[in-house]
């Protein structure tokens, strides 16, 4: 006996009946909601935050169905998680910021934040080539603020101008989540250049030879893009070491020498990062050529010359300013070189490298700027003929 | 721009990450070269070049389509 006849499992390699509607179009995740769609013949499903399982912005209930997991169990998650140094807090804003809505069409997001993108890609652009275009060295220094707020303003566009303008809870959660992202990039750029500047120079370039051809082996096979913001928040620090020269391997604080015979000087005073001061007050110059060799990384050199003596200077500072008695000179990479004639007097020869900082030659404290005599650093400040001597002791040219 | 660039096996070529690739390479290069003491970078080069670098990623980034 049999059983009921059964149709036939249709052939899949059977031709297809001419009369049969054609299959639907795979849609576009961009045009519709929810539901899984089909792309490459892979059945791919949105994240999204649900709309109908929702306490607060439907984090939970949309993480639960698309990872097949309670939505209960995902709220305990962040509760506890909340407590727990407040991670929850933070990844459930975060979540409610970036996932989109499932009754938003995915596509409505990028315009804006491309739109942000090639303005300032191409405002920073200009910028980079306008030292390479003529006269705009007033805006060599400005140069970089002006980038860094372009780019927190493309940052803040990307994050408000997607989808679902009209929430404001998601807007500013995701406003707020962009600053912390902005923050702990801010600290990233800190502390690669405090390992660069500490000796991983080496190591850290050659990690980032190694993310660029990743890229660009990533650009063909696909996946790699996330790597490119990391890629540069290493690069500016390692950038900013290399151009500067920073080396920290000479210690941080504060150092300070008073010698009082030329026996004790010493070949070369060095410093990381801090204060550095060599008072030659006291020193019993000798006729003819003393060398004094200064080496600090980042911060403040402090040199008291006593009266006398004429002062030769060999200077190079990456970011800052260096002042030679009543002349100085500031900006980005200084190279300044100063050999007068000492006239038989005696003859002191600086020859100071400075990272990021500033160098002070002077005859008393009353010329050293900054706290030393009560105002700021960003005071206005000239060099008064009575405040700081010139360099008198040497011939006039 | 968007969908212009291929591989021989017909994928499309993600530009941002290729952009990228090429700057971060050559900077990555001249960054170790400068460090092994091969060559002298200063700001008047450096600063141009990491703006040149974030410029010509965002750029192509907003010139091409989703993040794949």
């Amino acid at each position: 006996m049999t059983g009921p006849e059964r149709p036939a499992a249709p052939d899949p390699s059977a031709a297809p009946e001419p009369d049969r509607p054609p299959a639907p179009e795979p849609r576009d995740p961009r045009t519709g909601p929810t539901e899984p769609f089909t792309a490459g013949g892979r059945d791919i499903r949105r994240l999204t935050r649900s709309s109908s399982d929702r306490l607060l912005g439907g984090v939970s209930g949309g993480l639960g169905a698309y990872f097949g997991i309670d939505p209960i169990l995902l709220r305990i998650a962040f509760v506890v998680l909340t407590l727990v140094g407040g991670v929850g807090a933070l990844a459930y804003l975060g979540a409610w910021g970036f996932i989109p809505s499932d009754q938003t069409p995915a596509g409505a997001s990028a315009g804006t934040g491309r739109r942000a993108a090639v303005v300032v890609g191409a405002v920073v652009l200009v910028l980079a080539a306008l030292p390479f275009l003529g006269p705009v060295a007033v805006l060599g220094g400005a140069l970089l603020p002006v980038a860094l707020v372009g780019l927190l303003v493309l940052v803040l566009a990307r994050a408000a101008g997607r989808e679902d303008e009209d929430d404001p809870v998601r807007l500013l959660a995701r406003i707020t989540l962009a600053l912390v992202l902005v923050a702990a990039a801010v600290v990233a750029v800190l502390a690669v250049g405090a390992a660069a500047a500490f000796g991983g120079d080496v190591v850290i370039a050659s990690l980032l030879v190694v993310a660029g051809v990743t890229l660009l082996v990533g650009a063909f096979v696909g996946g790699a893009r996330w790597l490119i913001v990391p890629a540069l928040i290493v690069a500016l620090p390692l950038g900013v070491v290399a151009a500067a020269d920073l080396d920290f391997e000479g210690g941080i604080g504060e150092r300070s020498y008073r010698p009082t015979a030329g026996s004790q000087l010493q070949p070369a005073y060095t410093l990381g990062m801090g204060e550095l001061v060599v008072d030659l007050r006291d020193l019993e110059m000798p006729p003819g050529r003393t060398d004094l060799k200064l080496d600090l990384g980042l911060g403040e050199a402090i040199v008291f010359v006593p009266e006398g003596v004429c002062v030769a200077s060999d200077v190079r500072v990456g970011a800052g300013y260096a002042q030679i008695l009543d002349r100085e000179n500031g900006g980005l990479d200084v190279d300044w070189r100063d050999s007068p004639d000492s006239a038989g007097a005696p003859r002191l020869v600086i020859d100071a490298d400075v990272g990021m900082g500033a160098l002070q030659v002077v005859r008393d404290e009353r010329s050293v700027r900054g706290d030393r005599r009560g105002d700021q650093w960003w005071d206005e400040y000239e060099l008064a003929p009575e405040r700081s001597a010139g360099n008198t002791a040497c011939a006039v040219a | 721009v968007r969908g212009g660039l291929r591989t021989v096996r017909g994928r499309e070529v993600d530009l941002p990450t290729l952009v990228a690739g090429i700057a971060v390479t050559l900077l990555g290069t001249v960054l170790l070269l400068d460090r092994l003491a091969v060559l002298d970078l200063r700001f008047g080069l450096f600063w141009p070049a990491i703006l040149a670098t974030i410029g010509a990623v965002l750029l192509a980034s907003g010139l091409s389509g989703p993040r794949r």
